[in-house]
Parts: C-alpha cells; structure tokens; sequence
C-alpha cells in the first residue's frame, strides 16, 4: 500500500465511510498507517454467515468449563494459525423468538422487530429492528462511521440487512467490491488525461449536487417532523456524497491502496463467485482499516435466507461446495437453504458431510479474513493486534433454526486486551453480555447493550433478565 | 410468572391469532364517527418513489428507458413496494445519479435539445419537468432553474449544463419523494385536507404510477379535485388508460408475488424443462391475463374462475396448447379447460412451492393471508420441524392451529406440481373456517376458487390489498371505517377489477391527511 499524497486530518466525510480525524502517517506497502502519537487506532470488524455451527458436539474443545483451546475439529483447520488470539463464546443464545429468518435484524442490534410477518399494524418500523446495531455504536464511540460489506445480500429485506444506523434505518451493503472499492479510494484512473475527464464529469457533479442541497435545504424547514427527518437523512448522504466527490475531484487521498485483483470474467452476483468476492471485499475492509478510511467494517456474508444460488447447477452448493467435497448433490437440490434445512445433530452421511464441509468454507473465508488484517504491519504488530473481529450468526441450527447453543467467535484485539486462546462456556448467556463487553474494550463503559424491549414483550421464552446481565470479559 | 408459564401463555395467544382475522366492521358504518374513521395517514406516511416509478419519470421526461437493476431495491411493506420507512442511503443517491446522469446524456439532441439560450432552456423545462416535478413548475422556480442553468452553460458549456439540468431535477426531493401539502383547512380531529397538487400527485401515482397528465393539470388550475365526483372521473379516465391498466396489473402481480417465479428453485431431474425464460414466459401469461380480465371489465369472480390464458412457444407445450394454434410471435389468447382463476396461473403456483414438490404451507399461507387476511402467526421457536412429517403437522399440539388453517387448503391444489402445471390427480382439500361462505371440504382448484369468488370476506380483502398498495403501507385501525366505505361503494359500483383503485380515490380519505405540519397552512416553495 503506497501513499498516494499525504493528507493531514482530511475530513473526508464519507459519511459512511468517515475518515478518523486522526493525523496520519505515511507507510510503506503493507503496513498501515499511525496516528501521530505512533499508537494505531483501535478498529473493530463484523463477520456474517448465515448459519450457526452445528452444536457444541462438534465445536467445544474436550474439557468442561472455560477451557483453553487445545485442538480445533477439522473443519476449523483453516484457523489454526490464530488459535491463540481466538475467543470462542459457547452455546450462547439470541431472541431468536419465532420469526425465524427475520431475526438478522436482531443479531447486531438486540432490539426487538415489530409484528410477525410484517402485517403488524402496530408496528410502525414494520419488521425492521427497533434499535442501532454493534458496529454503528461503536462506530459512533470513536466518531468514525462503519464501511458495510455484503456478499449477495439481496434485496432492502428484513431478512437481509444486518447492519442499522438507527432503528428502521438499514444500511446497504456495498455487494460489488469494486464499487466500495472507488468508494473508499476513488475512482480507479488509467493514466492522466482518463483522471481529467474523470475529474470534469465529477467537477459538475458536484455543482448538481450544490443544487440539490440548497434545494433540500429550503424545503426542509416546510414539513412536518416525520418528513423532515427523512430530509435530513437525504441532507446527510449528500453531503456525504459530496465531500466524497470533491475528494476525488482534487484527487486528495489518504492513501494509494494495492488495486483490486478482479479476475476475468468475474461477477460479483453470481453464485460461482461467492467466495472470490468475499476475498476481494476483505482486500477492500483490510486496506479501508489500514489507511483510516474508517476504523469500523462489516462484512455481511449472504442473508438470513437463501442467497447463494437458485438454480439447479447454477449456485453456490454445486458450484462450490460440490467441487470441493468431491461428490454430487443429485436430485438438482442446489440450495444453500437446503444444506442447512437438512441437517441435523444426528445427521450422518452426505447430508453431514455438505454441511460440514459448508462450515469448513465458511472457517476458511473467516481465516482469510484474518489472515489478510494480519499480513499488515502496524506499531509492535499487526492491523489484526489492534482491530477486534466478532463473527455473528443470523440463524441457529437445522431446520428450526435453533438458537439456543450458538457459537460466536471474537478474533484479534490483543493490543485492546483481547486474551484468546480460551473457549468459553456461556450455556445460555444472551449475546447482548458479549456485545457489551466488546463495546468496553473500546472504552464505552457500557452496563448492557440494545433495546430495553429486547427480551421482554414479544419476546417468546427469551428471559428479560438478560438485559441486566454483567458484559462478558475478553480480556 | 415463571419463564415457562409466560411462554405457554404467549403461545396460547399465538394459537388463537392463528385462525382469526380482522373485523372491518359494518361497510359503509361511518354515520357520526366519519370524521375519526377518515383520517387514514399515520405520521411517517411519506415516502419516497419505487424503482418502477423513478424509470417511469425518466421515461416519461426524458424518453429513455432505464434498467431499474441498477437502482437499490423496493423496502416492501405488506407485500408491496413501499419505500415509506427506511430513509434514503448514500447507496441509494449514488445508484440514482448515476442513473440520471447516464439517461440525460441519452436525451441529448432527442428529448433534451442543447439549449444555447434562456428560451430554449425554460421550453425545454416546460416539455420535461411536469414528468418529473409532477406538476407544472411555478413561475419564479422556472426562472431560477433557467437561471442556474444559464450559469452550469457559462461554466461548463451547453451539453454538458443540459445533462446536469436534467439530471437535477431526478434527483430533486420534488421527484423522489411524495411530499404531502395540506391547504390549512384543518378538521376537528387535526385532519388536514391536501392540497390539489398533492391530490392530483397521489391519484396520478396511484392509477398509473407515473406523473399526472394535463387533464389532471389543468384540474389542479381550476380547483376541482376536492370534488369526489371530478376525481373519481378522472380516476376512472386513468383506470381506463392503457397506462392506467398495466399499472393495475402491477397490483394484482405483486399481490400474487407472480416476479417470485422467477427466483424459485426447480429440481432439474424433476423439471428438466424449468428454465429462467419459461418462468418469465408464466409470468407474462398472468399478466397478460390480468390485463385482459382490467379490460373487458372483469370481476373478483372473474379474477378466481378465468379459464383465459397466454401461451407462447415455452409455455403452449406445457399447458398443451398445439403449436398450431400459436400465434406467429409473442402472445396467444386461448382457454384452457384446467384454468380457474389466478389460483391456477402456473406463475403463482410454481412461485409458491418448493423445488420438487408442492408447498401445502406456501400456497395455504397465501390463501389465509392474502385473500382472507387472516393473520398465520410464525412458528413458535424450539420446534425441531424435521420430527414432524407434513401428513402430521394438522394434528401436532403446537404446530397444529396454524397448519390446519394453511395445510388443507394447499393440498387441495396438489395436482399442480412444483412447476406450476397440472396432472390429472385429484386433490381434495378443506378450509377449517367458521365462516360458512368459504368452510367446508372441496375438490381441486376450481371448488375452492368458486367458493372463495362468492366470500364477501375475500372482496373485503382485496379492497384492503389494494388500500395498501394505494398508501404503501400497512393500514391501521383509523383506516377500518375508509376500507369499509371503499369495498361497499367498489361492489355497489359492480366490482369490477378496474374500478377497485377508482374506488380509493373517489373515497375522500384521499383527500384528508394526518397533518404534516399544523402550523403549515401553504404551498411549499423552492
């Protein structure tokens, strides 16, 4: 990663993508930058799948009690290099409450989502969670705003969106890397006279852009409270938008990042790719950390429902998953829903082994995840000795989606105090406590985390007493 | 309470929705309370255009037609498009601009002439902007847009001030947001009538989902929309349109989900033939067949017994129709013996089943949800699914209430298979019901079709569909007393499929919102 030109506390606002107003320091390729009093800055990153792991028969290392991770089962193999800075949190639990795939929306924000299937009257947010999620919080804390990364992610669906600003308020994912890629760094320029007509078309763009905030900013102070938040919501992303546009008009960047390795033929929509987008989107959120683009990211790996493919040998189970395992899925059943469907803790055969070796991608893209925040050198260390990684889930397990034995994974953080190497049971603790202790090692201070509804009304079988449980210690 | 005993009573309640629905009261019972009944818009209500109505605008001003892929996607509410609660993203203006920017530069020299002068500038917003700004532009806003263009002329040059001049005004809040105006006439129960132009806005978007013509204008000039008689002819004169009946056709397609046969998995040893263009084919005859039944004044009834349909060269084998009988390209008009209603359009059936088999779940929950509206709670949690077979889940002690409700009503229709084609099976069914219009053991798609084409409860329901479809969003209990005038008025009129969104906007909550801003008594100006 080289520094393209140097850029003292640029606001870059890029609204979703703030630049830390931290001074920054130049690097050489592959180490990030520092803030001026030499420490790098604290950073903290989201990692979704879709489904749980498959019971704590298969993750807990032998032993009873908090216990020190002595071994990884097989599928995990991919993590083994980071054995010791992994946290493994037990068979904790989330309201998963009956609405099954529409619980995405609660696994980062522990708020409650409004009806059943969306026919609630009552309901004002419809089935959008009431509350922000864990990477606005923290993103808020350190006055930085979270860069949201998907793989397939679909449409602007409640079983689809796992990172909120505020109630009601998802974030879109950035599902084409190369998108988020010109996002965070700006356009990718061949040579000097493709950078001036690049530079004129957005040179008018921001005029336009000018107009259209003058216009919003008069007819704003006209409308009832309602419609004027959602003006200011519109007001915040242009301007967003436009500081992002005069940032690539006068080509000011922070840093110059290592161009992204786009493979012909590529296409981030389809199944074929999934895990070749996944690797590309954490080129994107390594190089965004390094360079202080921003110190939070999420990277949203598919939905709480079937995105990965359709079609018979068409999708993601065929075409990766197939190859990998060395067999024939048969009966044109090429649904990642269905791996997961049709498994169960006594599940033996081929129908064990898909989804186990969905698991081993799943540890492995995680690996990589890892593995790419660790190739950069930062102060005494990595970017990944100072970035804290969670790996949520959005559904338990099987059929029923079972979410009472979940495993959560914290990754790195040893600069912020994160001691890993250590498997801890939780049997039924809420996720909530983990999240709280999260938010603490980057100095919040927080006594619980999420909706104070959470867990109580509407909340089936979830015990509202886990709001006032202690936040869990990583450290 | 102890935590099992709190479950078991959330539980018992979610046993007891299972089977409800919801009371709309008396039809036509506004008597007294009228005033309170009609206030329909909850705060919030505003909301921004869908993908559809973005490409319409630009279609309609600048003649070019966009790929609404490269817009973000519809927030849906109650099944339909809405856009009425999640505020607009960055994502959302970047995919926008984008957009605009690249439709502008293709209007250039057709749609939007390079203007090297203020006259040509301010004709050229005159021919454009009503598509876009949904009314004609005022005077002194047309005399700043000329101005600014003026400056974008001398600074950038005069293509590239056109490109920006219309691609700021896609981009204006005036077009990617249904902002509602009152005029400052406020009822007792703080009510406030709209404005004209907003009138003439929502009946323009609601009956043809574009901007309102010049007959709508010039109505917005005289002052007659607060007339329910004028606006339900104009209603009906936008319902009649070709425009006007592909828009209706867009409600009845995303009542149905009839796009979700498009996505649906098929099990390709089962259904060698499936392929993404015969499920757009399917989807095309339903639509297709909506059209017709919008045109020659079809009814509820029409709409559940059909036996019209559309076949092309994918579809015509398979519905087994012979290819002597087709058309040379595109559609043909046939009927077929084993067609009764939208409950047998293949598109609906092959949408809602899963990969190789029919889903008893996926077409029973539409049947309850969507044409009865009832309320199916969601499965309570812990249920290990795979421990109880389909045949057992009507008699299981948790799963029972909701899957007697769903399950024997999409057996019934199992002689269409997962693809959505008939065999020659017989499939019986029952609707377990205490409304005796609809309960009761049937055979097959076309016994229940008929019984559900004379329920008043499902011509109830689909006024309130369609109420949602009108406001974009989930109606509420100040609604009832509207939804109920609505659906006597539609039937007493003759029920026709046409005039249920007349219906709507003859009502006079059209006219009547929750005020955005007591203290607003005016216009807003740029």
């Amino acid at each position: 990663m080289k520094r393209r030109s140097f850029v003292q506390s640029l606001a870059l606002g890029l609204g979703s993508l703030g630049l830390a107003s931290s001074s920054l320091g130049s690097g050489p390729l592959g180490r990030s930058r520092a803030r001026a009093d030499g420490a790098p800055p604290t950073r903290f990153v989201v990692f979704h799948t879709p489904s749980d792991a498959l019971g704590p028969s298969f993750y807990a290392p032998p032993g009873t009690g908090d216990r020190a991770i002595t071994t990884l089962p097989a599928p995990m193999e991919a993590l083994q290099p980071f054995r010791d800075r992994l946290l493994m949190f037990g068979q904790l639990r989330y309201p998963h409450v009956a609405q099954n795939h529409t619980a995405i929306g609660r696994v980062l924000t522990c708020s409650t989502t409004g009806g059943t299937w969306g026919n609630d009257e009552s309901a004002p947010l419809g089935l959008w969670p009431t509350g922000p999620s864990l990477d606005h919080v923290i993103g808020a804390h350190l006055g930085t705003s979270p860069l949201v990364l998907g793989v397939r992610t679909a449409s602007r669906d409640p079983v689809n969106r796992l990172s909120f600003r505020a109630g009601g308020d998802p974030v879109e994912p950035f599902d084409d890397p190369s998108a988020a890629f010109a996002t965070a760094f700006g356009p990718a320029l061949a040579d000097a006279a493709e950078a001036e007509v690049v530079r004129a078309r957005l040179r008018r763009r921001a005029s336009v852009l000018d107009a259209s905030l003058a216009e919003l900013g008069a007819l704003r102070p006209r409308l009832g409270a309602t419609d004027a938040r959602k003006i200011d919501a519109h007001l915040t992303a242009l301007r967003a938008i436009e500081a992002r546009v005069a940032r690539d008009a006068a080509g000011l960047y922070a840093c110059s990042p290592d161009p992204l390795a786009i493979d012909g033929g590529f296409d981030h929509r389809a199944p074929l790719w999934v895990t070749r987008t996944a690797e590309l989107s954490m080129d994107v959120l390594a190089q965004a950390l390094a360079c202080s683009v921003t110190r939070v990211a999420t990277l949203q790996i598919g939905t709480a429902g079937d995105t990965f493919g359709h079609r018979p040998g068409e999708g993601f189970a065929t075409q990766v998953i197939a190859p990998e395992l060395g067999i024939d899925l048969g009966e044109g059943l090429d649904e990642h829903n269905h791996i997961i469907h049709e498994f169960a803790t006594d599940s033996v055969g081929e129908v064990r082994d898909r989804r186990l070796q969905l698991e081993r991608i799943y540890y492995s893209l995680f690996a990589r995840l890892l593995a790419r925040l660790d190739g950069i050198a930062e102060g005494d260390g990595t970017l990944l000795d100072h970035t804290v990684v969670v790996w949520v889930k959005s559904l338990g397990q099987g059929i029923s989606h079972r979410a009472d034995d979940m495993l959560f994974m914290v990754a790195g953080g040893g600069a912020l105090g994160v001691r890993g190497g250590r498997y801890l049971d939780r049997t039924g603790q809420p996720i909530n406590a983990l999240y709280a202790g999260v938010a603490n090692l980057f100095g919040m201070g927080l006594s619980t985390f999420g909706d104070p509804s959470w867990g109580g009304v509407g909340s089936c079988c979830s015990d509202p007493s886990w709001l006032s449980m202690a936040p869990m210690s990583l450290t | 309470m102890p935590a099992a005993e709190r479950c078991a009573l959330v539980l018992t309640l979610c046993l007891t929705a299972c089977t409800g629905s919801i009371e709309l009261g008396p039809a036509g019972a506004r008597g007294a309370e009228a005033n309170r009944c009609a206030l329909p818009v909850p705060e919030g209500a505003g909301r921004r255009l869908t993908r559809a109505e973005i490409a319409a605008g630009i279609e309609d001003a600048l003649g070019v037609t966009i790929d609404v892929g490269r817009l973000v996607s519809d927030e849906v509410t109650g099944g339909f498009a809405s856009n009425a609660i999640a505020p607009i993203s960055e994502r959302e203006i970047d995919a926008i601009l984008a957009v605009a920017e690249d439709a502008a530069a293709a209007a250039l020299d057709h749609a939007l002439p390079v203007c090297a002068d203020d006259a040509c500038v301010g004709a050229t917003l005159d021919a454009v902007a009503p598509a876009l700004s949904r009314r004609r532009l005022e005077e002194p806003e047309r005399a700043a847009l000329v101005t600014r263009a003026a400056a974008w002329r001398a600074s950038f040059g005069a293509r590239d001030a056109m490109v920006m001049l219309a691609t700021s005004l896609v981009i204006s809040p005036r077009f990617l947001y249904v902002l509602r105006v009152g005029t400052g006439e406020v009822r007792e129960d703080g009510a406030e009538r709209l404005s004209d132009a907003t009138v003439a806005e929502l009946l323009a978007l609601l009956l043809t989902g574009r901007a309102p013509d010049d007959a709508l204008l010039d109505a917005v000039h005289t002052g007659t929309l607060s007339d329910p008689v004028s606006r339900a002819a104009h209603a009906a004169r936008l319902a009649a349109s070709d425009v006007g009946r592909r828009h209706a056709a867009r409600f009845f397609s995303e009542w149905l989900d009839l796009p979700r046969v498009r996505t649906g998995a098929k099990d390709d040893v089962r259904f060698p033939f499936w392929s993404p263009e015969l499920a757009r084919s399917m989807e095309a005859d339903g639509l297709a067949t909506i059209e017709t039944l919008l045109a020659e004044g079809g009814g509820v009834h029409e709409l559940l017994t059909t036996d019209l349909a559309f076949v092309d060269v994918r579809t015509a084998p398979l519905y087994g129709v012979p290819a002597s009988d087709l058309a040379p390209s595109g559609l043909t008009r046939v009927r077929l013996p084993w067609r009764h209603g939208v409950l047998t359009f293949p598109a609906f059936l092959a949408g809602h089943a899963n990969a190789a088999d029919p889903s008893w779940v996926q077409r029973g929950l539409f049947v309850r949800q969507r044409l009865l509206c009832d309320e199916i709670e969601p499965p309570p949690p812990g249920i290990d699914f795979g421990s109880v077979a389909p045949e057992s889940r009507a008699s299981h002690p948790t799963c029972g209430s909701c899957h007697r409700a769903m399950d024997p009503i999409g057996r019934g229709l199992d002689a269409f298979d997962a693809a959505g084609l008939p065999h020659d099976v017989l499939a019986r069914g029952e609707v377990i019901d205490e409304d005796p219009s609809v309960a009761g053991a049937f055979e097959g798609a076309t016994d229940l079709s008929d019984r559900l084409a004379e329920s008043p409860r499902v011509h109830a329901c689909m006024t309130r569909q369609a109420y949602r479809f009108a406001h974009r969003r989930l109606e509420s209990r100040s609604d009832r007393c509207a939804i109920a005038d609505i659906t006597a008025r539609w039937r007493d009129a003759g029920g026709q499929l046409d005039q249920l969104l007349v219906a709507i906007a003859a009502d006079e909550s059209f006219v009547w919102a929750e005020s955005p801003n007591p203290a607003s008594t005016s216009e807003v100006s740029p």
